[in-house]
């Protein structure tokens, strides 16, 4: 070993330049350069049931989209000679379901011979044979669309109280539904983080005044706004989003609220502060982009949310102006005549039933991919 | 933690999946078997009547509770002097006495005496007397109590002296003594009733009739009294009601369930055949439906699933309800004048295809105001059966595309105006409405062209409803244009110019700005003495009033409702028929226990 002073005497000869050829690089990232977005994307990936929940919301927005224009009806195209007629499906009427055939209930035997009332074939079996005060009476399963004499049509989800094509008011509904939560949600993220940043960023009496506040709102409760809202302006998407938002901003404004309360007194505020940045600036452009994450996660379990307290309101009564479809109106007119046409309500509890499903995966899913401690672990 | 949240979304899938089934399997197998069900094991047994309402009854205190659920309840309980009973074929209702003795009699036709029946008693044995009455009638029309229905005691059928300044004296600020009101006790068992007008023995009857007429028992109306003397608990539940009908309460949860039995000290026990009569309360026709099925109950009420159900059922009956749903027209509207157009209403009146509405809803097209079970002669005659009641009513259930069109274009030219955009307000109770307002909506739109005519549906709460439309009683009122509404007045089921008593430019109850003088005149005439004495003439008027509501559009009839219903096998109803104003009879009916 060399010691201290001996490094110091090396001789100067015994020095020599090296790569005096070469030009010197920083050694290259092995991996590759994540931005915030890009990271959380990577992370979002590998979740398959987040992915799986997101296929199926861009799906349903498509259909949404486009169904109402090539199916062939209108929304509102009444016909009243096909009342509440079943489903029928090309290619699934071969193996026996939703082949347009349904029950005709207590049925007098004597009707069954007479083509007025029941077409030629379009009788497909006697479920049930009893009698009534003497008199001989069948239950049927008949093609319900020889039976009404409507022919080659296909409803592939049936038609509703007014002969309208379910499948063309589903997509529509949902697109309405898809509408309402979207705005209403939107509308909420923004008074909420405006809110929550202007609360939390200058704190003290204002932000104690601006959090009483909040709590006032909070204690209304959203049914009974809902109702008054509705009783004001009368039914209708503006009215229901109105009801979605008034006190739906809170949650939001209170997240923001903790983030800023959280970041505001780091240094580099504190040195931004003092090269004389803005209030605004410093809000929006150096604290704000902390809380992107949870505010994005929370805006995708929102929208389930907005979109299930609406078809609530629909369903006791609060809906939208007829005809206008929502999947809540849809449910709520099907409920009438669960025992009688069953299809009716399933189609739209499935189509409610997956689309809340698939935002909450999807949300949750967001969740981890925004969550910062995550960051980089895989 | 994937493997985790993989099984979770499993897991709830699979749930989700299980409740779906389980709530539909569950359902046919949710109740028991009824206890009549089938199968004449037990031929003894007591003969009770079971049936469910859509809405529970609230007040039995005849001076209180006018709502459906109270009535359907409180008609088999309460006793009045009079009643309505079969004719001898049992096809059509005439009045009779009940309390009373005998029919009313009078020398001058304004002084009624009238004789108590001496069984007359209340379920607890005691008689009821002329004192019971004088107290019932007094307490009924106290101004101090504001009972909501009493004021058609003081005027109804007939127009009882002084009554009407008694019962309205708070608000006129003139006082008036009970002493001078028509009403007079003679002794244990007569009164006299003195009216304002000359009236028949009929109207007087009709009058006595009416629930609110008949005797409230005493010690309990005073044990519940407050200290104001401004309201009372009779009548509000099972222990503070006295019953003096066919049968008597025994038990009443509220909004579940109210139990009768017969009333042995009924004055004409000996007409009735059940034991007893139950009245669930059951708001949801799917599940009154499964109870009809599974025997927990001997008559249903069919909407629309229940037509579905019961399909061609032998057992169905139908019948012609007295509700007419009707359209209103906000005429004086400032910001739309073009609906005070007489071109304009009569294009939304012949616009309707009523025929095929009514198809779709299984009810009747109307293009008339007085529907068909209407009486107008003292024989049973119903007034839409008389061929001059129907001349003019427009062919074709008032549907004319063409003539609709023209009228519209006309009217547009009229008032200047490109096009016309309108608000059609219902009530969100009464599916039918929706039904009705969405086939409308796409009707009139397609016949006057979308670029012309927007027409927007707008539902809300009934109370709501009504507030909106009588805020034009006030004055013009831009709040509204079209409104659904529906008359059912009792009175003028048998007095068919009482229907165009909400018509008249001062009526309280009445909707839209009529402002008719012409049947403001009529109307009076109609309920002149002449024609009370002479209901040839008085249903001459009113077809007159009927013309001239339809000629000048004061609102658009749509459709009247059609009643279908189905009794058990078990029930044996007194006439195959229902009658007006008894209905089917219930109170005479007979259970064949051997079903």
């Amino acid at each position: 070993m060399m010691t201290e002073k001996e490094i110091y005497d090396i001789p100067q000869e015994k020095f020599r330049f090296i790569n005096l050829d070469d030009t010197l690089h920083d050694e290259k990232f092995s991996g590759e350069a994540l931005g915030f977005f890009k990271d959380a994307w990577v992370r979002l990936r590998r979740n398959r049931v987040a992915i799986l929940a997101m296929s199926m919301i861009l799906f349903i927005v498509f259909m949404s989209i486009f169904a109402p224009m090539f199916s062939g009806y209108g929304y509102n195209d009444q016909n009243l000679n096909r009342l509440n007629m079943p489903p029928r499906v090309p290619g699934l009427e071969k193996i026996g379901i939703f082949d347009g055939s349904k029950t005709v209930n207590s049925v007098r035997k004597t009707s069954l011979s007479d083509p007025e009332k029941f077409p030629e074939g379009s009788v497909i079996e006697i479920l049930r044979e009893y009698t009534i005060k003497d008199v001989e009476m069948v239950d049927v399963k008949v093609n319900a669309y020889i039976y009404e004499g409507i022919g080659d049509e296909y409803f592939l989800m049936g038609t509703d109280y007014l002969g309208r094509d379910l499948w063309t008011r589903l997509w529509r509904g949902a697109r309405i539904s898809l509408i309402i939560a979207i705005v209403a949600v939107s509308a909420n993220i923004f008074i909420g983080v405006v809110y929550g940043a202007v609360a939390g960023y200058y704190g003290g009496t204002t932000d104690i005044i601006m959090m009483r506040i909040t709590e006032i709102i909070a204690a209304f409760p959203q049914v009974i706004v809902a109702t008054l809202l509705i009783l004001v302006l009368g039914t209708g998407i503006e009215a229901i989003i109105l009801a979605l938002v008034i006190n739906g901003w809170i949650g939001t404004a209170k997240l923001v609220r903790g983030q800023f309360l959280r970041f505001k007194e780091r240094e580099y505020v504190l040195a931004a502060r003092t090269l004389g940045v803005p209030d605004k600036k410093l809000i929006f452009r150096h604290i704000l982009p902390n809380s992107i994450g949870p505010v994005i996660t929370r805006a995708m379990i929102s929208v389930p949310n907005a979109i299930f307290s609406e078809s609530f309101l629909a369903f006791i009564g609060l809906g939208l102006q007829a005809p206008e479809p929502s999947i809540g109106v849809l449910l709520s007119d099907a409920q009438k005549v669960l025992l009688t046409y069953p299809t009716q309500t399933l189609f739209p509890a499935i189509l409610i039933s997956v689309l809340l499903i698939s935002f909450n995966l999807f949300g949750n899913g967001l969740r981890d991919a925004f969550d910062p401690t995550m960051r980089g672990t895989d | 933690m994937k493997t985790t949240r993989k099984l979770l979304a499993l897991l709830l899938a699979g749930v989700m999946t299980a409740s779906l089934l389980a709530g539909c399997s569950s359902s046919p197998s949710t109740s028991s078997s009824g206890s009549g069900s089938s199968s004449g094991e037990t031929v003894e047994g007591e003969k009770i009547f079971r049936r469910s309402t859509l809405q529970q009854a609230t007040n039995m205190n005849p001076h209180q509770g006018g709502d459906a659920g109270s009535i359907e309840v409180s008609d088999y309980v309460q006793a009045k002097l009079y009643r309505v009973v079969y004719n001898e074929d049992k096809t059509a209702s005439v009045p009779g006495p009940e309390l009373a003795a005998s029919e009313p009699t009078t020398e001058d036709g304004y002084t009624w005496t009238i004789k108590l029946d001496p069984n007359a008693k209340w379920a607890n044995g005691e008689p009821i007397t002329a004192d019971d009455f004088m107290y019932s009638w007094e307490m009924a029309l106290n101004p101090q109590l504001a009972n909501t229905t009493t004021s058609g005691l003081a005027k109804n059928h007939i127009q009882v002296e002084n009554a009407y300044e008694y019962y309205m004296q708070l608000s006129t600020g003139v006082p008036v003594e009970w002493e001078d009101v028509g009403f007079k006790k003679v002794d244990d068992l007569t009164l006299t009733v003195t009216t304002s007008e000359k009236y028949s023995a009929r109207d007087v009857m009709y009058h006595f009739c009416m629930r609110y007429t008949g005797p409230v028992y005493k010690e309990m109306y005073e044990a519940g009294m407050d200290a104001n003397r401004t309201s009372t608990t009779y009548g509000t539940s099972a222990e503070e009601y006295m019953s003096s009908g066919p049968f008597k309460l025994d038990t009443w949860v509220k909004g579940t369930e109210v139990t009768m039995s017969k009333n042995e000290n009924y004055c004409h026990a000996d007409e009735i055949i059940l034991d007893g009569m139950t009245v669930r309360t059951v708001p949801d026709e799917n599940t009154q439906i499964q109870l009809f099925q599974n025997g927990e109950i001997d008559y249903l009420s069919l909407g629309t699933n229940g037509l579905e159900v019961f399909g061609e059922d032998p057992r169905t009956q139908e019948y012609p309800s007295t509700t007419l749903r009707s359209i209103q027209i906000n005429t004086e509207n400032p910001d739309k004048p073009y609906l005070g157009n007489l071109n304009f209403k009569k294009a939304l009146y012949y616009g309707i295809n009523r025929e095929e509405l009514a198809n779709a809803l299984n009810y009747i097209p109307a293009a008339y105001f007085l529907p068909t079970p209407y009486v107008a002669y003292s024989d049973g005659t119903l007034f839409r059966d008389i061929p001059e009641a129907n001349a003019y009513i427009p062919e074709n259930n008032g549907y004319d595309p063409d003539l609709a069109k023209e009228l519209f274009d006309k009217a547009l030219e009229e008032t200047g105006v490109d096009k016309v955009s309108i608000t059609v307000i219902y009530s969100e109770t009464v599916p039918a409405l929706r039904t009705a307002s969405e086939y409308i909506q796409n009707e009139l739109t397609q016949l006057f062209g979308a670029d012309r005519f927007e027409l927007k549906l707008q539902s809300m709460a009934q109370s709501a409803l009504l507030d909106i439309m009588r805020s034009s009683q006030s004055g013009p009122t831009n709040t509204w244009d079209l409104g659904w509404s529906a008359w059912d007045l009792t009175a003028a089921q048998l007095y068919p110019n009482r229907k165009f008593e909400p018509y008249t430019s001062t009526d309280s109850r009445r909707f839209a700005p009529y402002n008719s003088p012409e049947l403001d005149a009529l109307y009076a005439e109609s309920i002149s003495e002449e024609c009370r004495l002479d209901e040839k003439k008085r249903i001459e008027v009113t077809m007159e009033m009927e013309k001239l509501v339809i000629d000048n559009v004061l609102e658009i009839p749509v459709y009247q409702q059609q009643a279908y219903v189905i009794h058990s096998d078990r029930c044996i109803l007194p006439s195959d028929v229902r009658v007006n104003t008894i209905g089917w009879g219930w109170a005479y009916m007979d259970i064949d226990l051997t079903k």
